[in-house]
């Protein structure tokens, strides 16, 4: 199914293994080649900044051949079967390209990933119905073809964005009809449920060991479309009536839901030491806390701002201390992706950005002719 | 990691049975890491509190009184210099590790306060006077002397985007294309002398083994702003756009040389591509001087041909020099 070699896929999974356990001090310098020696790679996976610049540079071709064949059949395109021959054809030549490359031994290049990508979107141009009222059949196309280059690439993604029309998919063609909309939530949360469970029992079974990159991502799209789908203020505005006050039935369920949800997700996350669960958690009390602030106002935003802010420091402080040495099985000491993280130095990027230094007033600065001083002052040139 | 895998390797006599222990061990050892999670954290609460606050004394100014916040401000950057120095370990023109997690923080909360302290006066009692190069040099050329100190590259991005401010060049990554005036020849002048500056401040770093981990954030601002000035000045076509063609390509040939030299794929990839960008554009410049108006379909197939056409040349280019780079590549 997987159009890699699989052989070089294990090979690689194998010299991972070797990597991190030469880094935690368990093997030796010279086992650690041996190794690698014993299961060779080949072919082609540059550094990630070489990847987006092969990425970029096979969009613009896959554009630029698109523009050609329709220069070409010009006066045909008029016609709705020419314009879709045109995208078709022009996608499975990208797709037979995406299949060459991966022969060669492209492996995640920035080449297969721009055909992939470049043909998936092309073929689902040339499917999808242009008329009104179509969402659901457009989704439904989408999800097929993104599920078949998931089983072909193993791109998260892909299979991400496969999920997302089959939920799509269904809860449009659902919501044609009134009796089906107030069911659309509790739809949602069981088509998510049920996803997430495929994933939990597929994830670690040795036959899916190709897709092993797939899962997080499906697994944390899941759990946030089933929060979503109970989530109040979604709920309101997906069944919410506006002649009765935008209210949805079952209040007091969707407002346990939001508050709960959550809650459960570190819990289950802390107590099983899974980490999608952990993390997608965490993001999830910052929706919550949203959702609630965007109906009640009980607190003024900046005592919200001030409490919050001291809560998480005294928490994060606490637990850092806390953990100072590993207890319970759980530790702060930096992960693997800790020194990849450093590498792009993406820190103090973002802090560069987030933490600008705030000028003193910028009406007032004027350097001689160019504005534009202290990051800000716009629109006086 | 796979313990089957490596009973495999031991089996195979690639790993000593030494090794297969403390594999073992290692693995069952294994502790769940909280460390991005507790980080994360730790920075949203920050943020989170000072916008707070900064609302707070923002709607209670009148009653608070601006010496009341000034007084405060002041207190609490002198006790986060006082933490930091302090903790602070001895100098060195090497990288230095931070005594402990808390420490990185500290130096950051009390940077950002002593910029808003020097803000703050100014804004009220305007210290500098009319000096406002001077309001925004000297806080600067503090962030400068802090980043240094406490060797921070947090504080040292800080430092650069207020030497930008004081040139009068937005260096933020947000900002750079949106709040500058690249059709006021003055401003490009200042920009690219800065990106220049900044490239050589960069370099020395590096030669110099001053503080050598601060190059990469130097050369970082320094060749995204050359780049973007000198193309800007390229798309303007004023009289002798050309010779700022020149320019650029000179200095792509520098960054092709530098990342050769640091064993930087971004530095090369950045190159390539605005390289590529440039030399597209003058190649649609002189086009469009030549092509006779009102005839349009010939010249768009070759200018999608031209695209084709180089844009696979200049793949076949960056695999080239990938593979030459990795040859004796530091960097696994």
């Amino acid at each position: 199914m997987i159009a890699y070699h699989k052989q070089q896929l294990d090979n690689r999974a194998i010299q991972e293994d070797v990597v991190a356990a030469f880094r935690r001090k368990a093997i030796t310098a010279e086992e650690k080649q041996a190794i690698i020696n014993a299961y060779p790679t080949r072919g082609y996976s540059p550094h990630f900044a070489i990847r987006v610049g092969l990425f970029v540079l096979t969009v613009v071709i896959a554009m630029c051949v698109l523009g050609i064949g329709a220069l070409c059949m010009m006066s045909g395109l008029d016609s709705e079967a020419a314009l879709r021959s045109l995208l078709i054809i022009t996608g499975l030549v990208a797709y037979g390209g995406m299949e060459f490359y991966i022969s060669q031994g492209h492996f995640h290049s920035g080449v297969d990933d721009a055909l992939r990508w470049t043909s998936a979107g092309l073929l689902l141009a040339g499917m999808a119905p242009f008329e009104r009222d179509t969402e659901a059949t457009l989704l439904a196309v989408s999800c097929v073809l993104a599920g078949l280059f998931t089983l072909r690439t193993a791109d998260p993604l892909m299979a991400v964005a496969s999920f997302l029309s089959l939920l799509g998919s269904v809860l449009f063609s659902l919501h044609q009809d009134i009796a089906g909309q107030s069911t659309l939530p509790f739809t949602g949360m069981a088509l998510s449920a049920i996803v997430y469970s495929a994933m939990r029992y597929l994830h670690h079974k040795p036959a899916c060991r190709y897709y092993k990159g797939v899962f997080p991502w499906v697994l944390t799209a899941s759990l946030l479309t089933f929060y979503m789908a109970g989530n109040y203020a979604v709920a309101a505005a997906m069944t919410g009536n506006p002649y009765e006050g935008n209210a949805p039935a079952h209040m007091p369920f969707y407002w346990t839901f939001t508050a709960l949800v959550p809650v459960v997700y570190i819990f289950l996350g802390i107590r099983f030491k899974d980490a999608i669960l952990l993390r997608t958690g965490l993001g999830l009390v910052a929706a919550a806390i949203f959702t609630v602030r965007a109906y009640y106002h009980a607190l003024p935003l900046e005592w919200a701002l001030v409490i919050a802010g001291a809560v998480l420091i005294f928490i994060s402080y606490m637990l850092i201390r806390y953990l100072k040495t590993p207890r319970h099985g759980f530790s702060d000491e930096p992960g693997e992706d800790a020194s990849r993280f450093t590498k792009l130095q993406l820190e103090s990027l973002i802090i560069s950005q987030s933490m600008q230094a705030p000028a003193a007033p910028q009406d007032h600065f004027d350097f001689g002719g160019g504005s534009g001083g202290g990051g800000g002052a716009g629109g006086t040139f | 990691m796979d313990l089957e895998q490596f009973r495999r390797h031991f089996e195979a006599g690639l790993i000593s049975e030494e090794s297969l222990k403390k594999v073992t061990l290692a693995e069952t050892n294994r502790h769940f890491s909280v460390h991005w999670e507790l980080r994360t954290l730790l920075y949203l609460g920050v943020v989170l509190l000072t916008t707070g606050l900064g609302i707070l004394i923002y709607k209670n100014i009148d009653s608070i009184g601006h010496e009341a916040i000034i007084t405060a401000i002041a207190v609490g950057c002198a006790a986060c210099f006082y933490y930091t120095v302090k903790r602070k370990p001895a100098f060195a023109w090497s990288k230095v590790q931070s005594p402990d997690t808390f420490y990185d923080y500290i130096v950051l909360l009390a940077c950002t306060l002593l910029v808003t302290l020097a803000g703050y006066l100014q804004f009220r009692y305007t210290l500098f006077g009319t000096h406002y190069g001077l309001a925004l040099f000297l806080p600067m050329a503090a962030l400068f002397v802090c980043a240094y100190t406490f060797d921070h590259l947090g504080i040292l991005s800080m430092a650069i985007t207020g030497l930008g401010a004081w040139v009068g060049v937005a260096l933020t990554p947000l900002d750079i294309l949106r709040n500058n005036a690249f059709d006021n020849p003055v401003f490009l002048f200042k920009a690219i002398a800065l990106a220049v500056l900044l490239v050589l401040l960069g370099r020395v770093s590096g030669t110099k083994q001053w503080k050598p981990h601060f190059a990469f954030t130097y050369e970082h601002f320094g060749i995204h702003l050359f780049f973007i000035a000198t193309y800007a000045e390229m798309i303007l076509e004023r009289p002798g756009h050309y010779a700022w063609f020149l320019l650029l390509a000179a200095g792509a040939v520098y960054v092709y040389w530098l990342s050769m030299r640091s064993h930087s794929f971004y530095f090369l990839t950045l190159m390539a591509l605005y390289s590529y960008l440039a030399v597209s554009t003058i190649i649609m410049q002189v086009w469009d001087q030549y092509v006779p108006k009102g005839e349009w379909v010939g010249p768009l197939s070759l200018l999608f041909m031209y695209f084709i056409v180089t844009a696979i040349l200049l793949i076949l280019l960056l695999v080239r020099w990938h593979k030459k780079l990795k040859q004796d590549d530091r960097i696994p």
